[in-house]
């Protein structure tokens, strides 16, 4: 087995050449569609803005970093500008059912001219109309009408007086009424002594004729009511006949002007409608409803006015709640009451979206109380209703509005984090229904002579977008390079706008302190450098504990059962990597191993998985036909915070076989990578935050010489060290070593060959692989005698549960009592 | 029947021998909502100017006489229906009309220190309430008291009284609280003084000012008028009859008191 040999400079690192670029500055580079490498994403909105189908609406999945605002509302800015702008969308009164006021879709632009064009129209007919019934025509043709009326009423009593005294006989006055009397000479009354002297003829002629003008009197009387109403006909005939000289013409130009819109037209017949049948508020001093609350239900309320829209709208809301949804309806407090009509309904973003794309942040929708439930049910039903939630759930009964519902044409885009997609797919069954296509973001983008110029314009773009100075090629080789290490890969380039957006504003930064025309490496450099230094308080103190002592962790010689293993911190976007110390104990027992994190209970799910694969792992390896009669602990020392992954399981194989087979482990190393069962390595996450955080605590404890990494082969393409790793390694002061297999990290740790198993399945003696065998065999036999002096008690212990059965009893400290 | 001295004729002589401002008020009452109307303003008039307040009730005697006929019948003015009208009946409404007069009389006056009493007679009301009047007094009437009840017409009984009167007659309009106002008068044709007419000095002083107005016609008075809220119109008897003529309601269509000089 040939001996491993250190990763060289070129492999620990991907430069970005600088001479593959054909620009000079960026600002001779064209802007770059910021949504190319995202060609999935970009398909998906393509094909969801283009489908009209119900339903069809967006999602676009993606980190918070993506800036999807930008990055969406760019494309749908684009989208729009060439799609037809939609109506304008108005509410207007309902003569027949105020509390149901209508709505009005007109065309683009209508909307405000109609208005103005009522507004015009109450103005003419506020002063047109009380003219007309100020006028010498009404004020005559009224007076003639009552004269009239006041003649047939006085006519119908003065008929009957009239007869009467053709009858000689007169119409006397009484306290209440009337009453007849025969006539002696001219209006002097027939006493009754002169009248019982009349012949009996002449009484009788009398009384007959009395009787008969009583009756017609009683007549006259009784008809003077409806005379009353007739005249009250007549003069509404005449107001509404009168009106209709002042309104005709007005309403008629506009009519006319509005000939083919059939919404106004009805709006203008409901006015006209409305001014006859209130005729009387015109025309009475103190009328029931004045002429000014007619007037007001004439005008319209326009509540979406899409004049200066250019294209569809595109409106994102911000503050997602049901009332900014939906619109509301706003209340005026008249006389301690609440009070409202159909001039306070108000648009709500949905309203002012119709026609076009309405963007919402997922995770503030389903913040608002009702927002999320509001958004479904308009979407459903196809029509925006405007009303409160309080109303929309019936938690309150007073007398309100119901707005004729608006139809719904539009497309909903929801930008939000890839868990609340699938969360919601999970949770909620109407939500594919409603939401059917993703737009899934990249997050990263590939790293190749291909892209990098593209890359590069990218680069160009957003410094321009933020009007930053331009970058040289040094500048956007830098800025590559960092954005290979955001993505932890030489292949791959980060594809969250804000990280590299936030970098270039910095380097600005740093270009205007240094009087530079253009951002140069060295302001890309010091840009990354301030923002992690502004980041590391916590990452130094840990590295000046470990540097002070305080954290025990040993760098040079060898120490069997104890091994360097390298875990990252993460504290937000930042992380930073540092060695801990593992230990392990081997002894005699009934073969598990014991992971003393998760007993007590600091170390994962995935780290417990671990310890298991590695526990079998071994007793593959060393016992494959035999028990393994082995107690052994594993430790990460001074760990205090909890343990979790699968990153240092090649550490704790190592350290395992070291205290099984007491032989030392070079504590100038540091091992990181987990192993399958078969004893394979296999990759890990934060490489180089491990290499560099092991690097620092090397250098200040006197220096790197002679150290190094053991890390998986496969993580080789994650690699992006800083400079100064570089440095040491390019010297051949740091070694980094690329490991596929348990028995390479056992050879570079402890110096000694592993051995390979002969053809009989032995190792050979003075191996690593055979000392271990040795051991485990040498332990078994102390078992096996330990058994033979206490059988009960080595039945209890032993014969009663499977062998290896780690992961059941290790919690009892029954079993690890050690018995001599 | 009095329940004072017996009426004397003319105006009344003072202690010091002058003759009073003002002879009498007088107030020709029926019991009436409207006339019991005019009798505060006959009140107010008396007091103003200490003038002697009569109250004049007329008991008619031919409407008593009418109920000995076997088919004397009253038909009520609104409802139209006819009713029995007999000598009982009627004494007892008219006993209870002249206990409601004496009645608002004395609550009109209470609180005052004005000369008033109460004149009962029996005859022809307008007779005797001719023959009571003085070129001096003022004799008040209710407008409504001047009307028919369903159109809104001078009364055959009120216009032969504002026609034939030998004094003032002051048409009180109950249905509008009086205020201080202009005096009007219709504008005399070309060639005639413009000073306002002749009236006795202390009824001018209920008005402020004065003002002709140039109209002739009842429409043009009546739209003239229709807003007024403060004052009094003047007119002569000469130019009301004309305008009655015209307009037999137009002394209900003018919201204004109207004073009537013979």
């Amino acid at each position: 087995m040939p001996t491993l040999e250190p990763l060289n400079v070129t492999q620990v690192y991907r430069a970005c050449p600088e001479d593959a670029f054909d620009f000079e500055v960026t600002s001779e580079l064209e802007s770059l569609d910021m949504l190319s490498g995202h060609d999935r994403a970009r398909d998906a909105l393509d094909f969801g803005t283009s489908m009209r189908s119900e339903g069809f609406n967006l999602y676009v999945l993606g980190h918070p970093g993506h800036g999807k605002h930008q990055l969406v509302g760019r494309f749908l800015a684009e989208r729009s500008h060439d799609e037809p702008t939609p109506p304008d969308i108005a509410y207007r009164y309902n003569f027949e059912e105020p509390s149901q006021p209508l709505h009005l879709l007109l065309p683009t632009g209508m909307g405000r001219v109609l208005r103005s064009d009522i507004e015009q129209l109450v103005e003419e007919l506020r002063t047109a109309i009380p003219a007309v019934f100020e006028g010498d025509e009404y004020q005559n043709r009224l007076h003639e009408l009552k004269q009239a009326m006041g003649e047939r009423q006085r006519d119908a009593v003065e008929g009957v007086r009239r007869e009467a005294r053709e009858h000689d006989i007169l119409l006397l006055s009484t306290p209440n009424g009337f009453t007849f009397a025969p006539a002696a000479t001219k209006d002097k009354m027939m006493s009754p002594e002169e009248f019982e002297r009349l012949p009996r003829d002449e009484r009788e002629r009398i009384e007959g004729t009395v009787q008969v003008l009583q009756k017609k009197l009683s007549q006259a009387i009784r008809q003077m009511p409806r005379l009353a109403k007739q005249l009250r006909e007549q003069i509404t005939a005449l107001n509404q006949e009168m009106l209709q000289t002042a309104i005709d013409a007005p309403l008629a130009e506009l009519e006319e002007r509005y000939a083919d819109h059939d919404g106004i037209l009805n709006h203008l017949t409901a006015l006209r409608d409305a001014m006859v049948l209130h005729v009387d508020a015109f025309v009475a001093e103190e009328p029931e409803i004045p002429p000014e609350a007619i007037f007001s239900r004439f005008h319209i309320n326009l509540i979406v006015d899409n004049t200066h829209c250019d294209g569809a709208p595109v409106v994102y809301l911000d503050l997602p709640t049901h009332q900014h949804l939906v619109g509301r309806i706003e209340h005026h407090v008249h006389n301690g009451t609440l009070v409202t009509d159909y001039s306070l309904i108000r648009a709500g973003g949905l309203h002012r979206a119709n026609g076009g794309y309405l963007v919402l942040d997922v995770r503030a929708l389903l913040m608002h109380a009702g927002a999320w439930e509001t958004l479904k049910r308009v979407l459903r039903a196809g029509e925006i209703r405007t009303e409160s939630l309080e109303q929309a759930y019936g938690l309150i009964s007073t007398t309100t509005l119901e707005p004729e519902p608006v139809p719904l044409d539009l497309k909903v885009v929801l930008l939000g984090e890839r868990l609340f997609y699938y969360l919601l797919c999970e949770n909620d069954p109407d939500f594919l229904e409603l939401f059917k296509v993703q737009a899934d973001l990249e997050d990263e983008l590939d790293r190749n002579p291909d892209n990098q110029p593209l890359y590069a314009r990218m680069v160009a773009t957003l410094a321009r977008e933020s009007a930053l100075r331009p970058l040289d090629r040094s500048g956007v080789a830098a800025v590559i390079e960092r954005a290979s290490r955001l993505a932890d890969d030489q292949t791959k380039l980060t594809a969250r706008h804000r990280a590299l957006s936030d970098l270039l504003e910095e380097a600005d930064h740093w270009a205007e302190r240094d009087d530079a025309q253009v951002i140069a490496r060295a302001h890309v450099e010091k840009a990354v450098e301030q923002q992690l230094w502004r980041a590391s308080r916590i990452h130094e103190r840990s590295h000046e504990a470990i540097a002070r002592g305080t954290v025990a962790i040993q760098l040079d010689g060898s120490v069997i059962g104890q091994v360097n293993g390298l875990s990252v911190m993460s504290l937000g976007d930042y992380a930073f990597g540092q060695p801990t110390r593992i230990t392990a104990t081997a002894r005699p027992g009934p073969g598990h191993v014991v992971d003393i994190e998760r007993e007590a209970r600091l170390g994962g799910r995935i780290h417990s998985k671990a310890v298991m694969i590695l526990s079998r792992c071994l007793a593959s390896r060393y016992a494959p036909d035999a028990p393994l009669s082995l107690s052994a602990s594993l430790a990460f020392e001074q760990s205090y915070g909890g343990i979790e992954g699968d990153s240092a399981s090649v550490a704790e194989a190592c350290v395992l076989i070291s205290a099984i087979a007491r032989v030392g482990i070079e504590q100038r190393f540091a091992v990181t990578g987990s192993i399958d069962q078969h004893g394979r390595v296999q990759a890990v996450g934060g490489v180089n935050e491990k290499i560099e955080g092991f690097f620092d605590i090397c250098q200040a404890r006197g220096g790197v010489k002679g150290h190094g990494v053991l890390l998986p082969a496969t993580n080789v393409e994650q690699l992006m060290l800083k400079q100064t790793v570089r440095d040491a390694v390019a010297a051949g002061d740091f070694h980094i070593y690329a490991i596929e297999t348990l028995d390479e990290a056992l050879e570079l740790l402890t110096g000694m060959r592993p051995g390979e198993r002969d053809d009989e399945g032995h190792y050979p003696a003075e191996s690593l692989n055979g000392k271990v065998v040795e051991r485990l065999e040498a332990f078994h036999r102390a078992a096996k005698k330990r058994a033979a002096a206490d059988p009960d008690d080595a039945q209890d212990k032993n014969g009663g549960k499977p062998e290896g059965g780690n992961g059941d009893k290790e919690g009892d400290p029954e079993s690890e009592e050690p018995r001599r | 029947m009095s329940t004072e001295d017996a009426p004397t004729h003319g105006g009344q002589v003072s202690e010091n021998g002058t003759a009073l401002e003002a002879a009498r008020v007088l107030a020709l009452l029926d019991a009436s909502r409207h006339s019991l109307a005019a009798l505060t303003a006959a009140v107010n008039l008396a007091s103003l100017r200490h003038a002697e307040l009569v109250a004049l009730y007329v008991e008619d005697m031919d409407l008593l006489r009418c109920t000995a006929f076997p088919f004397s019948c009253e038909i009520g003015a609104q409802s139209g229906l006819s009713r029995p009208l007999t000598p009982d009946s009627l004494e007892t409404s008219i006993a209870r009309q002249l206990q409601r007069v004496h009645q608002a009389l004395a609550g009109a006056v209470a609180g005052r220190s004005l000369r008033h009493r109460l004149e009962v007679s029996r005859g022809q009301v307008v007779s005797v309430a001719l023959t009571m009047a003085a070129p001096e007094d003022v004799l008040v009437l209710g407008k409504a008291g001047t009307t028919e009840r369903w159109g809104t017409r001078l009364g055959s009984t009120s216009r032969r009284l504002i026609m034939e009167a030998p004094c003032t007659v002051l048409l009180w309009d109950e249905r509008h609280p009086f205020k201080r106002g202009p005096l009007r008068w219709l504008k005399p044709v070309a060639g005639e003084s413009e000073a306002p007419p002749a009236m006795a000095e202390w009824l001018a002083a209920l008005f402020e000012d004065g003002a002709p107005l140039p109209v002739s016609h009842a429409y043009e008075l009546e739209r003239a008028l229709a807003h007024a809220n403060a004052g009094g119109l003047l007119l002569h008897r000469s130019e009301l009859e004309s305008l009655l003529n015209e307009d037999s309601e137009l002394i209900a269509r003018v919201p204004l008191p109207i004073l009537v000089v013979p």
